[in-house]
């Protein structure tokens, strides 16, 4: 072995030890990722249920899928949290940005404040904002409304407001994140930009519209698709804040990873949550994809 | 102490060849620079030697063994790299003391030589500081204690001096010719730099494509270019090239547009009617100042002017082309003013347009 | 004129300022609000007064004593260090050898450690179950962690992060005679700690705040995370909005004290990898 080794040249050596240093992250990225992904593919083609063997049944669990009103409604709702969510936090935190971006007294402080909710336990924050949404006497929010002289609101108990009210902190957790990053983004704007723009006499709102926004289009790309992702995989906050983590009230805000958590660990319908899963991912490759050629194009 | 031998040196890259089968013997003690454009496969070369890059065919020796298969630390050599490579996280002592430790050399043996660098090099009062709080020439010299204290067989500069600027270059290249003269070790140099190459080398090694264009001494290199390569990298300005045609009789070519030069003797392989270049260098085709012949005399326009204080850089056209000159600084020359450039028949170089190679040695 | 602000000079300025800054104070209130129920007694949960009248610890006494708190404290705690020192040990050596070798097989290898990027862990969740079950992971320590020990996403940060350390520094410690792991340990990775750092908060911070995989590889309480403790007990106790504030708080105070102190670092690792890990 040794006098094998040092035979080789010293690029062969080289490589011997790249090898070596890459035995274990390999194994585990075959073992852990690759090879799993090729599991969950096949698993979706089977009737699996933890108890008896696994039978092939080819396309069938995709066609219930296609027949399952839950699913629908399941895929819907994963949409409506991405397609409310992702322009309401990208608006508010490049509002947030822009002005902040202007202001030069504690803005390092400010910044924190905002960014403080993305870092914690999403878990925690869910219990913290269900409370809010309690009736009156607990929840804060319908006291305010009472205080002001509105009728109390259902909230988390509503069919139509469940939605929007798990929504809402969701919004607060990531919000900070994208602050930072868009403030990154404005700061790499060179201030020549501006300072040739004010010579040439242009208003704040041309600025914003003709220099601003579109030199930051990478960062509003790179931010589309992060929090598109986050949407579409939200669970944490959907778990927590519905009863028994259900996502009720009558599915309206269940999401399509709490309703394959559903399938395959509490009704341990093995095959078809793995089908679940495959549109999960199909559609979240198709978002980075959409990304990919976007950036492309510029 | 040892010397060099390169046997048919190859190296491929994936499909592209970047070195085409070099033969080089550098002597013992012998400061050898390797220069050329970029990409011209001097520092592959020199990677070859230290051991970084493999060979894809061929032979390296340093001393009398054959170090092909040898790590780089095995070889008796130290290197000096372009962007000084010191350790960012070490203290100066640490860097320069970094590789003895590696050799397990004892401690008091460690210390004597790191101090003893020092002083040469004139380190002493930084030992302690960071490479950040250092300044590039400083820097290098840390690099070079670094190369030194290991007592190489072999010296290899990695362009060690193109990051600084032009007044610590000078200096540099002074210290690092009087390093080799005190310690008579030996030395490859890799630069693209001409200026570096003619004022360190014993030997010059002009490389292009991967292969070696000419080897020889600087004056050697300077005065009897093999080829219009060599001829136009080394000297600065580069040399004036005319083209012509090789006329009738011996030793005449026909200049286009411009006349005849005669006289030039016997030269190799040389057809009447050859394309040919008449080379000739800025600092062998001086403005006269009187009218008179000679081999070459040449009519021309004076153009753009640039007073170097002793001399005169002149640029001036004939027949629709520029060339370069010198004139005496004293001589006063004014824009549009027509002169006579001359150069002696000694000083003159013709080359094939097509093979590129000198016909007249 | 003071922190280069002068209120009399731009008075959009200060409407600006204050908006902001009054965003940022109701970015917080979640947290005031939670810590100060988790100080009030039983009898002042209704009072929403932010200062709590007799701030009490009885809800953390309680907790730390009658529930299994603490041991789902450690329990995440230990989990979510040992996944960091697997973490930045293994990534940042493939990263290296992925940026600083050339040798045959070395794209492939890239761009299947890249290509795990894309798959999402909603995906692999079925078959790391059944893995752990036939290998009797589940309900244990290492069950929990095994998914995360090494992250792609690390590597190509890593990565990234070794194209700053200059090949020739690595030239020259080969030829000071250096092992190729010395190289790494000794001469690389003391020159990429802004990105050790980033990504080792990263880790910690997203260990310690996962939910749904501890969430399906656990069973018995006491190997419970944090988060999925909380959601267990937050559960049970449905109406003692005091306790379950108080579990939150017990949840969140290690997070905030971590930005609190490293706050710099977090922002500067936020910009740099974009992405949290």
């Amino acid at each position: 072995m040794r006098a094998w080794y040092h035979a080789r040249t010293v690029g062969q050596k080289q490589a011997v030890w790249a090898w070596i240093f890459l035995a274990l992250p390999l194994f585990f990225f075959i073992a852990i990722r690759l090879f799993p992904t090729g599991y969950t593919t096949y698993v979706s083609l089977t009737d699996w249920n933890l108890l008896r063997p696994k039978n092939f049944i080819g396309a069938a669990n995709y066609l219930r899928l296609w027949n399952d009103p839950i699913f629908w409604q399941v895929f819907w709702n994963t949409f409506k949290y991405l397609l409310i969510g992702m322009p309401i936090s990208l608006v508010l935190s490049f509002l947030v940005a822009y002005y902040l971006d202007q202001v030069r007294f504690l803005q390092g402080t400010i910044r924190a404040l905002y960014f403080i909710p993305f870092l914690t336990t999403a878990a925690a924050m869910a219990w913290v904002w269900r409370w809010f949404y309690q009736p009156v006497p607990i929840g804060i929010f319908n006291l305010i409304l009472v205080d002001l002289g509105f009728s109390q609101q259902p909230f988390l108990r509503s069919t139509s407001q469940a939605l929007g009210s798990i929504l809402a902190p969701a919004i607060w957790a990531g919000l900070g994140f994208q602050v930072v990053i868009f403030l990154a983004g404005l700061r790499a704007i060179p201030e020549t930009y501006y300072e040739a723009a004010r010579i040439d006499g242009v208003g704040r709102w041309t600025i914003l519209k003709e220099i601003t926004l579109p030199l930051l289009r990478p960062t509003i790309l790179f931010l589309v698709v992060v929090s598109s992702i986050g949407f579409l995989r939200i669970f944490d906050k959907v778990y927590n804040m519905t009863v028994d983590g259900k996502g009720g009230p009558l599915n309206t805000t269940r999401p399509l990873v709490l309703n394959i958590y559903q399938l395959a660990f509490t009704d341990y319908r093995m095959g078809y949550a793995a089908a679940q899963t495959m549109v999960l991912f199909l559609v979240l490759l198709a978002v980075t994809v959409v990304q990919l050629r976007a950036l492309r194009t510029k | 102490m040892a010397s060099v031998s390169l046997s048919g040196i190859v190296k491929r890259f994936d499909r592209t060849v970047v070195v085409h089968g070099i033969d080089l013997d550098i002597a013992d003690g012998e400061f050898v620079v390797l220069v050329g454009p970029s990409g011209c496969g001097k520092s592959t070369t020199l990677r070859m030697i230290a051991g970084l890059e493999d060979l894809t065919a061929g032979q390296i020796r340093i001393g009398e063994r054959v170090v092909d298969r040898l790590e780089p630390k095995d070889r008796n050599i130290a290197m000096v790299f372009q962007n000084y490579a010191i350790y960012p996280h070490m203290t100066v002592r640490k860097n320069i003391a970094f590789g003895l430790r590696m050799a397990k050399l004892p401690k008091p043996e460690e210390d004597r030589r790191v101090r003893e660098a020092a002083e040469i090099l004139g380190l002493v009062d930084l030992l302690e500081r960071r490479p950040s709080q250092l300044s590039g020439g400083q820097r290098q010299r840390v690099a070079i204690g670094r190369a030194m204290v290991r007592n190489p067989a072999v010296f290899l500069f990695d362009e060690p001096l193109s990051n600084l600027d032009a007044q610590l270059r000078a200096q540099m290249r002074l210290e690092i010719k009087k390093l080799h003269q005190t310690l008579g070790t030996t030395v490859v140099y890799v630069t693209h730099d001409q200026v570096e190459a003619m004022t360190l080398a014993d030997r010059i090694v002009v490389m292009r494509d991967g292969r070696i264009e000419q080897v020889g001494a600087p004056t050697e290199l300077y005065r009897r270019p093999a080829s219009m390569f060599v001829a136009r990298f080394i000297g600065s300005p580069s040399m004036n090239m005319i083209p012509g045609v090789i006329a009738e009789g011996v030793g005449a070519v026909g200049l286009d547009g411009v006349g005849t030069v005669s006289g030039l003797g016997e030269l190799e392989n040389a057809s009447a009617g050859r394309r040919v270049f008449l080379g000739v260098r800025p600092d062998d085709l001086r403005v006269a100042t009187e009218a008179g012949g000679g081999p070459l005399s040449l009519e021309a326009r004076v153009g753009v002017i640039e007073p170097l204080g002793p001399e005169t850089l002149v640029y001036a056209e004939v027949g629709g082309r520029e060339l370069v000159a010198k004139a005496d600084g004293r001589i006063s020359l004014r824009r549009g003013d027509v002169v006579r450039l001359v150069a002696d028949v000694d000083e003159l170089h013709v080359f094939d347009a097509e093979t590129e190679v000198v016909l007249r040695r | 004129m003071i922190f280069g602000f002068d209120p009399s000079r731009d008075p959009r300025k200060i409407l600006i300022w204050t908006l902001v800054a009054l965003g940022g104070l109701v970015m917080i209130m979640p947290f005031a609000f939670m810590i100060s129920t988790s100080l009030k007694g039983r009898g002042e949960v209704y009072d929403l007064r932010l200062v709590p009248l007799a701030p009490t610890l009885e809800n953390y006494t309680y907790l730390f004593r009658e529930t299994k708190f603490v041991r789902w404290f450690l329990n995440s705690f230990s989990i979510a260090s040992i996944s960091t020192i697997s973490v930045l040990f293994f990534d940042s050596l493939a990263g290296y050898v992925l940026c600083k070798y050339r040798f045959k097989g070395r794209q492939v290898v890239f761009v299947a450690i890249l290509s795990t990027l894309m798959i999402p862990t909603e995906m692999l969740v079925i078959p790391w179950y059944v893995m752990s079950k036939n290998m009797g992971w589940l309900d244990t320590y290492w069950g929990i962690m095994f998914p995360g020990m090494i992250t792609g996403f690390g590597v190509f940060l890593m990565k990234q992060f070794f194209e700053t350390v200059p090949d020739a520094l690595i030239d020259a410690a080969r030829i000071d005679g250096l092992g190729e792991f010395r190289i790494f340990w000794e001469v690389a990775l003391p020159l990429v700690t802004p990105a050790l750092s980033a990504l080792a908060i990263f880790t910690f911070l997203g260990s310690w705040t996962a939910f749904l995989w501890p969430l399906i590889v656990t069973n018995s309480s006491s190997n419970y995370t944090v988060p999925v403790g909380l959601a267990s007990f937050s559960g049970e106790f449905s109406t003692e909005w005091n306790m379950i504030m108080t579990g939150a708080a017990v949840a969140t105070i290690p997070t905030l004290v971590v930005f609190i102190l490293l706050q710099k670092y977090i922002i500067r690792g936020v910009i740099l990898s974009g992405v949290k890990g």
